[in-house]
């Protein structure tokens, strides 16, 4: 019994292809069991630290892939490089599977690399005359135009959230700059990141303040709110918008200069469990990096699967938004930090980041302090 | 010529009566044996729920403790000894300048949470122990709130704190009090408040409960009594209600002040802790430190030091219900 607990569970799409997956995999190796259940999202990350403290872990691990690192850097994942070096996945792989990267061995396999999405209500724009903004001042002069009477011209996390990391590094990213580089050195008192800053501030200027991703999501699907930014996956949310505003809603290239790309999630092996067990896990893994179930990973979740070639004509007749998706992930430059001893440290420059960006939608402080601040904050915390 | 001074009883104390039990030594031999058959009896019965005890409590203290001393990143909780025994997260703790400023706020949330839900619950209390119509329907309303879990109210106030679509922003906007919105929840300023509020909501009843079952038990005739010699309705309140309910009003505040000082399931839902640490007690601390930066030895220590205060707090608080009890 290989144990596989997953927030994707019960996750629509994902649920989907997760449970084909696992039925292929029983039906080739029948003597081993695969039991997939469901854990909140909210509470995942929590939930696997206190299981794998206590030496309890499970044979499949899936992680959000901005905290694979901290797991790895624990000892808590099992070094993946020599099983990897056996497969194609070295060649075929996004770029992006570099986070998975500690110490030069990889730790886990990618498995969705993202580039972010303009996601947009046409009839919104269309009420104050505006195009599908190109560059991020359009947007904003845009999303300036539309808010009033209820309605928000741009929507993002503006309650503290650990989302604020991502929202706030897509724009400085996007405007080409960064937070810090890879050999460890913080950028955020840069002056183009200070610009980056400066647009994210204006943007959720034009957001409804205090609101977390899910209130955030509820508002632009009922056409209270124009435009956000956000991954692949949440064009299936779109499917929940109210007839009325579902025709409306778009999809465009993000309107920054260099594409800001995320990582959503990764599949793992523990460290330290039975070499039977390990050896089953791994098949399952591998099975889930073939070129046939990455084709049906693109066409069941309608997110581009990371490996290359895997966006079929099929997929793209079905959901025309792939060839988009799958152009944004080839491009994107990730907004996570690069350099390992950040990424280790991922939970305490994140919390760092969302402060600042707290300080940057609730205050009148200027965006230059606010940067220079955030600069000795990121500074101190890795050397404490 | 000196004489002894007179002491004067304490209330509540027993009154001497010249003889004192036999010691242990001076029992009969018959009866030194039957004493210690029926203590091993009562040792015996109460082993189970002595053992329970140790296993819920005691371990779990044990590691924590054991944890706030080991050194190192933690990622193995059942392998401590490959740490080596430190006081460096006790050091970290400590030295930490953030560390008082979380004490401070855990402090601001608690007299934040316990001073206007004593007010509110003592009210009530008085109110409802009057004879009025439809006491019967309002006294179980009254205590609704303690029966709904805390992270569902917590649910409920982030949508009335809503900064653009809340009923708290409408209706001050109603009335006149605001001219646009407030984000209640992302502003320092008033974030607060709005954790506070939504725990008062839920520790008021409490106090209804406790003071209202000990008003209850003071005699109609003490109020007569006092209504004949002409004592105002305030008088009688300093006079008689007062007294009766002092000791259960000192034990209620003492328990739901360290219950409120350790709260953690109605900040981190509406605020996390933030913005900008605005939020952040102790237990939203310990929490961050374990769950978002990895750091199992610094928030046992945190923890520890969490219980400490509390320790202190009970002390105080334990010395004062004594005074009250004589």
């Amino acid at each position: 019994m290989l144990e596989f607990p997953s927030w994707q569970a019960d996750e629509g799409t994902f649920s989907l292809w997760w449970r084909e997956l696992i039925t292929e995999f029983e039906r080739i190796h029948p003597e081993v069991r695969v039991d997939l259940y469901a854990l909140p999202f909210d509470s995942y990350v929590d939930q696997l630290t206190i299981r794998f403290a206590a030496n309890d872990r499970p044979e499949i691990v899936h992680l959000p892939a901005r905290n694979a690192a901290e797991f790895a850097g624990r000892g808590w994942l099992a070094p993946l490089e020599d099983r990897l070096r056996s497969t194609d996945i070295p060649r075929t792989w996004t770029p992006l599977q570099e986070v998975m990267a500690l110490d030069g061995e990889d730790y886990g396999v990618l498995l969705l690399g993202y580039g972010y999405t303009l996601y947009y209500n046409q009839r919104l724009l269309e009420s104050v005359g505006a195009e599908v903004p190109a560059t991020a001042e359009e947007m904003i002069a845009a999303a300036e135009a539309i808010t009033g009477d209820g309605i928000y011209g741009f929507g993002a996390t503006t309650a503290p959230n650990p989302d604020n990391y991502t929202e706030l590094a897509a724009f400085v990213v996007g405007s080409g700059a960064a937070l810090s580089t890879d050999d460890g050195a913080f950028t955020a008192d840069s002056d183009a990141a200070v610009a980056g800053l400066d647009l994210y501030r204006r943007a959720l200027a034009q957001a409804p303040q205090g609101i977390q991703s899910q209130q955030r999501n509820e508002l632009f699907l009922t056409g209270k709110i124009a435009m956000l930014l956000d991954g692949p996956f949440f064009l299936n949310e779109l499917d929940n918008a109210t007839d009325a505003v579902r025709p409306g809603l778009k999809v465009a290239r993000a309107p920054f200069p260099r594409v800001p790309g995320g990582v959503s999630n990764s599949i793992h092996m523990p460290a330290g469990i039975d070499p039977r067990k390990a050896e089953a896990a791994w098949n399952f893994i591998a099975l889930a990096a073939t070129p046939e179930w990455q084709r049906r990973y693109t066409e069941l979740t309608t997110n581009p699967a990371p490996r290359a070639d895997s966006v079929t004509a099929r997929a793209v007749a079905e959901t025309p938004q792939l060839e988009l998706f799958q152009r944004l992930a080839d491009e994107a430059v990730s907004v996570f930090p690069g350099h390992q001893a950040h990424r280790e440290r991922f939970g305490r420059i994140s919390d760092i980041v969302s402060a600042a960006a707290t300080s940057l939608i609730t205050t009148d402080e200027s965006t230059a302090s606010i940067a220079a601040r955030l600069q000795d904050e990121l500074k101190q915390a890795m050397e404490s | 010529m000196t004489t002894e001074p007179q002491r004067t009883p304490r209330r509540g104390a027993a009154e001497p009566t010249g003889q004192r039990p036999p010691t242990a030594s001076e029992r009969p031999p018959g009866l030194r044996r039957e004493h210690r058959r029926r203590s091993a009896f009562a040792y015996l019965t109460l082993s189970p729920t002595l053992a329970i005890v140790g296993l819920l409590m005691a371990y779990p203290l044990y590691v924590a403790i054991d944890l706030s001393l080991r050194g190192g990143q933690i990622a193995d909780l059942l392998n401590l000894e490959r740490n080596p025994l430190t006081l460096d997260n006790y050091g970290d703790v400590l030295g930490d300048p953030g560390l008082a400023g979380d004490i401070v706020r855990s402090i601001v949330y608690t007299l934040g949470v316990v001073i206007p839900a004593f007010a509110i619950g003592l009210g009530l209390a008085v109110l409802l122990n009057k004879a009025f119509p439809g006491r019967r329907i309002i006294r179980p309303l009254v205590l609704l709130p303690w029966a709904v879990p805390g992270v569902v109210v917590s649910a409920a106030f982030a949508w009335m704190f809503d900064a653009s679509y809340g009923v708290v922003n409408y209706l001050l906007r109603t009335v006149g009090a605001i001219d646009s919105n407030v984000a209640w929840l992302v502003d320092s300023n008033t974030a607060m408040f709005a954790v506070i509020l939504p725990t008062v909501w839920k520790y008021y009843p409490f106090f209804v409960l406790v003071l209202l079952a000990q008003l209850q038990s003071v005699p109609n005739e003490l109020y007569e009594a006092a209504r004949v010699d002409g004592a105002s309705p305030l008088r009688q309140f300093t006079h008689v209600t007062w007294p009766a309910i002092r000791t259960a009003a000192s034990l209620a505040i003492v328990i739901t002040g360290i219950g409120v000082f350790r709260e953690f399931d109605f900040i981190f839902p509406l605020t996390g802790g933030g913005p900008n640490e605005a939020t952040q007690t102790l237990a939203i601390r310990i929490y961050n430190e374990a769950f978002q930066f990895f750091e199992m030895g610094t928030a046992a220590a945190l923890g520890i030091v969490t219980m400490a205060i509390c320790g202190v707090l009970l002390k105080a608080a334990g010395r004062a219900v004594r005074r009250e009890f004589g």
